[in-house]
């Protein structure tokens, strides 16, 4: 009976047009927009215009000197110090495309450059960071205050470390510690083949990705659908069968379940055709995958289970559901994932695209294990609950409002 | 003398919503190979009774017996037996015409050559061979109901509930519904119809009742549920300057139950009793006039539904 069930059940899923569009082909519609927004598919350079900037240290003191020679190196990740040809500022290597290319100069010939439009931007560097961009940019104040926002932070890190060991708080690691440091940074990582840019581009792939793993919620919410006699037609007939729930249930999610779990790995595989960068662990990363595809119709069926009557509610929660978690772990604005971390811990802990995310981000960034682990425990509770919730919904034999 | 067979068996059931009484104390029996109508208006409490016969709904008190067995939602033995087709045209739009069939039918028949066949007899019975490997929404609404019902009785179940089998269905595929509706009582199904045309209740049923509020106001044959309107048979009489004091006469008559003259049309509703067209017709020869037309009609269901429930079924259902 089973094997009936699943047979028509994977047939009406993948009949189903709006399924087929939505499910099948919305996601790696959506990764190819996410990636054309941030790379070019085209060549191996950043697929954004080059940003021609100055920079202007305000004042003329040794505090201001050495901010700007610290963010004329961050620079160096992504770009680099030009050269004047005449009235243009171009890359040292003539056609060679970058993401910067910038000059040191004071500030009012900055401004001069910035009216007649030699220079895109014009960075001041103070105590504080700021930066005035030529009229009619649209991206380049985005970019710029990402980069910028960066830096401040990979400064204040370090200006910290270094007054830390000044004043005497923090002690050098000992030469084997360092050596069994510099080991262990890049495990798992290959560094020849990196394509990702440094910048808090990382946050918005490993969130694209888990955004696309729990985006199949709605699944969960049709396999409810169609075993529910208050929910839709085809149940109530089925109900009145000699079958029981449970199995209809099995037999609905069974094959929706395996498509997905296919389909994710399907649309990972993808990922790496685009050459988007995740790291080489791909046991690890496709058994991450597989919990987060999980948890997505988990809460799908526990949201169709709980809530009485027709589509149209579960249908807008199953699109917003996943769109709140992706905001909270950092999808669509990276300073987010820190904001909620700090002050809704618990939403940081148990949003599942957070912890597709974090699991992600733990394995990419020199294989933490642990920290991987944590996450995929946390997926499994997760899914633990969302079944529980499920079956407790599922089992209850009153169907009102038919 | 035949041994009298209950298949479906309700006792003084009652669903209530809140407030509201959907059924109210209801108790009805139907017996083995009849066609039994259930008749009444939006809100009558058609459906829930039906859900809760089908154990689809809870209640709040009674009993629902089917095969001389307490129905329940895990009576699974009895469901066996059941058959739904529903108001609603409940088929997958994703499958086609057969594998629609075959998926409803393997739910009671796990068979697999046993429920080839049944797929294909259903298939012939509802006349869709053409069609078996279309999708539904490629089907016309009359071909949709037919594939509707061939999905309800396709396991050849011994209790059948069609709730309103016909409704948008053009003449040509009605008839052949209620063709086999009948052929599937000949074989010895039961089956209980709800319907709000009432000429497929007098094809149909062997058997009614008429629910309103809840509750079964009359039930019996078709003869015996109109034998008991008051009313005998409905006279129509064109004839042109009828003088106002016949007509006082007429409405006068202790067996004319009401009476209207419009342009010279003479219609009459006649309380039960003898010659009454005759006893008319005897008081305007008698005074010179002459009908041009006379025509007479018996008591329909409609009529019986109209005085019980003070309401036209097919306007509030």
């Amino acid at each position: 009976m089973l094997r009936h069930l699943i047979k028509y059940n994977f047939k009406t899923y993948i009949g189903n047009r709006l399924n087929l569009f939505w499910n099948f082909l919305f996601p790696f519609a959506y990764m190819i927009i996410f990636f054309m927004a941030l790379f070019s598919l085209s060549d191996g350079s950043s697929g954004l215009d080059t940003i021609r900037l100055a920079v202007v240290p305000v004042h003329e003191n040794e505090s201001a000197e050495s901010k700007t020679e610290a963010l004329k190196s961050f620079f160096e990740f992504d770009g680099h110090e030009g050269i004047w040809d005449g009235e243009a500022l171009e890359h040292p290597a003539g056609t060679e495309k970058t993401l910067l290319l910038y000059t040191e100069s004071n500030e009012t010939e900055s401004l001069k450059w910035l009216e007649n439009e030699t220079i895109d931007a014009m960075i001041l560097v103070d105590d504080e960071i700021s930066f005035k961009v030529k009229p009619g940019s649209s991206l380049t104040p985005t970019v710029l205050h990402e980069i910028l926002a960066s830096f401040e932070r990979v400064n204040k890190t370090q200006t910290s470390i270094t007054s830390g060991y000044q004043e005497g708080r923090f002690t050098p690691p000992s030469a084997s510690d360092t050596e069994q440091l510099e080991a262990n940074r890049f495990i798992g990582i290959d560094k020849s083949n990196r394509r990702t840019a440094i910048y808090s581009q990382f946050i918005y792939f490993f969130a694209a990705l888990a955004y696309i793993t729990y985006f199949p919620l709605n699944t969960g919410v049709e396999v409810i659908e169609s075993i529910e006699p208050a929910q839709s037609d085809q149940a109530l007939r089925k109900y009145v069968g000699p079958v029981s729930k449970t199995k209809h249930f099995f037999g609905a999610l069974i094959p929706r379940w395996v498509a997905h779990l296919l389909l994710i790995v399907l649309l990972f595989a993808f990922t790496q055709l685009l050459n988007i960068d995740y790291g080489t662990d791909y046991p690890r990363i496709i058994l991450l995958l597989f919990f987060g595809t999980s948890s997505a119709i988990f809460t799908g069926t526990a949201l169709g289970a709980l809530l009485p009557g027709k589509q149209g509610p579960k249908v807008a929660l199953s699109i917003s559901i996943p769109l709140l978690f992706a905001l909270a772990s950092g999808m669509m604005a990276s300073p987010l994932h820190s904001l909620i971390m700090e002050k809704i811990p618990w939403l940081h802990n148990w949003n599942p695209l957070g912890m597709i995310s974090n699991g992600l981000y733990a394995l990419y960034s020199g294989g933490n294990l642990e920290r991987y682990y944590q996450q995929l425990f946390g997926l499994g509770i997760f899914n633990l609950v969302c079944f529980a919730l499920t079956m407790l919904g599922v089992r209850r034999s009153r169907y009102e409002s038919i | 003398m035949k041994e009298r067979i209950i298949d479906v068996e309700v006792i003084d059931l009652v669903k209530r919503y809140k407030e509201l009484v959907a059924v109210d104390h209801l108790s009805l029996s139907i017996e083995q190979g009849e066609i039994f109508g259930l008749l009444g208006p939006n809100g009558s409490g058609k459906t829930t009774l039906i859900n809760c016969m089908l154990a689809l709904l809870s209640y709040d008190q009674g009993e629902v017996k089917i095969f001389a067995k307490p129905m329940t939602p895990k009576s699974y033995d009895v469901k066996q037996q059941i058959g739904l087709v529903p108001q609603e045209i409940s088929v997958y739009e994703e499958l086609t015409v057969y594998d629609n069939i075959d998926y409803f039918c393997g739910l009671y028949v796990e068979d697999k050559e046993e429920r080839r066949q049944r797929v294909e007899e259903v298939i012939d019975f509802v006349q869709l061979d053409s069609f078996r490997k279309f999708h539904p929404r490629k089907l016309s609404g009359g071909l949709k109901r037919r594939l509707n019902l061939a999905c309800g009785i396709a396991h050849r179940p011994r209790l059948i509930f069609l709730d309103e089998p016909t409704v948008a269905v053009d003449p040509q595929s009605r008839n052949r519904i209620l063709e086999g509706i009948k052929y599937l009582r000949d074989q010895g199904s039961t089956i209980v119809y709800t319907t709000h045309y009432m000429e497929e209740v007098e094809y149909l049923c062997d058997r009614l009742a008429i629910l309103d509020h809840g509750k079964i106001l009359v039930s019996g044959t078709n003869e015996e549920i109109i034998s008991m309107s008051s009313i005998s048979e409905s006279i129509e009489i064109v004839v042109y300057d009828l003088p106002e004091s016949i007509i006082d006469e007429l409405r006068n008559n202790p067996s004319v139950d009401s009476l209207t003259y419009q342009s010279g049309t003479l219609s009459m509703a006649m309380k039960q009793g003898d010659s009454n067209l005759l006893s008319v017709l005897h008081l305007l020869t008698e005074e010179g006039l002459e009908p041009v037309s006379v025509s007479g009609k018996n008591p329909t269901l409609n009529d019986v539904f109209l005085e019980i429930t003070g309401k036209e079924l097919r306007d509030n259902a």
